[in-house]
């Protein structure tokens, strides 16, 4: 991440930026951890198709590994969608962040073009634009975004295909440490997060998160997600007021 | 093989289905993030919301894992995460803190 901010970059350098970021840990981090949904979904009785459908249009990794875990466990059709829509739900506030950090309402895109470009966004690109938002000017974001979010897309659908044919040459030593990388690598980005305000809600919705897991499962996201972000916002606004 | 018996048409739904469940979120998010003003308090609130929520998944991947990172300790993953923060609270380098946290990982779960 040595790179200077540079407002000057003309688009085909800010692109190959957007690219080369994601050739790098974030791309081969995901996926690696698409290759660990493949083998789940694939132990589930998944086809290949099936597999590589679930990559390509759920693209959020927790859905997918939710919907591969109720599907091996023979769950309704009505419960799968379910389980599916809390685990990506944050989706929506993701989306609403990404297209504002993009500035996409200034473009005045068609829609299906809007709901094309959001369908790339998923926890490691949103991160990354949250991260590089002040590097480049809006216009320069939607370029390095187009670079970096269809790369890593390209990792996860490669990912997701190796997983799925070679998943017993990779030993699971290996497997589990290189899986372990984008669980890291996003909360160690996310760690930095400019705003104090975004910091604090970080911490507060990965403390309770998990608490929370025990007594409600998936809905833990949501609601940790909401204590978290109201709580932060309260709290800053305290602190801020008090002059601290 | 799984004992469970989808048909290949039940099973092209379910994928169908988990498609429909977050495609409903990220549409919902594109018609109203034009509603939602830049710089305005809710556009903030949105923000810290989705930094708590990916928090929260990230560690939910952490604490209760699926597949073959559930055959790691909880105590191994949560040190070596641990170590990240540490060494980024007082570098504030990620490419510092990441490799210290993967190598420890590596070194606590016994690959050496």
């Amino acid at each position: 991440m040595a790179h200077s901010p540079d407002i000057g970059l003309s688009r085909g350098q800010v692109l190959r930026r957007g690219i080369g970021d994601a050739v790098n840990i974030p791309g081969f981090a995901l996926g690696s951890t698409m290759m660990g949904f493949s083998v789940i979904a694939k132990e589930a009785g998944l086809n290949f198709w099936m597999v590589l459908a679930t990559t390509a249009s759920v693209w959020g990794l927790p859905g997918q590994v939710a919907f591969a875990g109720l599907y091996a466990t023979g769950a309704s059709l009505l419960l799968i969608f379910v389980a599916v829509a809390l685990a990506n739900m944050r989706m929506m506030l993701m989306v609403i962040s990404g297209a504002d950090i993009l500035r996409l309402r200034d473009l005045n895109l068609p829609l299906w073009r809007r709901v094309l470009m959001m369908h790339f966004l998923a926890i490691t690109s949103w991160t990354q634009i949250s991260y590089m938002q002040e590097r480049y000017s809006s216009d320069q974001l939607l370029t390095y975004y187009t670079g970096f979010s269809l790369t890593i897309f390209s990792f996860g659908m490669a990912g997701t295909t190796i997983g799925f044919f070679f998943d017993d040459l990779i030993p699971p030593e290996i497997l589990r440490i290189v899986i372990f990388v984008t669980p890291i690598y996003i909360l160690l980005l996310i760690i930095n997060a400019r705003q104090t305000v975004n910091r604090i809600a970080l911490v507060i919705g990965a403390s309770l998160c998990p608490l929370f897991y025990l007594w409600i499962g998936n809905w833990s996201v949501l609601v940790s997600g909401l204590v978290g972000g109201t709580l932060a916002i309260l709290i800053y606004h305290r602190l801020s007021r008090d002059g601290i | 093989m799984p004992a469970f018996d989808f048909s290949q048409l039940e099973a092209w739904a379910a994928v169908g289905l988990a498609f429909l469940g977050t495609f409903i979120w990220r549409f919902l998010g594109v018609m109203l993030a034009d509603q939602v003003q830049p710089d305005s308090m809710l556009m903030k609130w949105v923000n810290a919301v989705a930094y708590a929520m990916v928090a929260g998944v990230m560690m939910l991947v952490l604490v209760f894992p699926t597949g073959v990172l559930a055959t790691t300790e909880l105590s191994d993953r949560l040190i070596a995460f641990a170590v990240g923060v540490i060494v980024m609270f007082f570098t504030h380098q990620l490419w510092y803190a990441l490799p210290a946290s993967i190598i420890t990982f590596a070194i606590v779960v016994g690959l050496f």
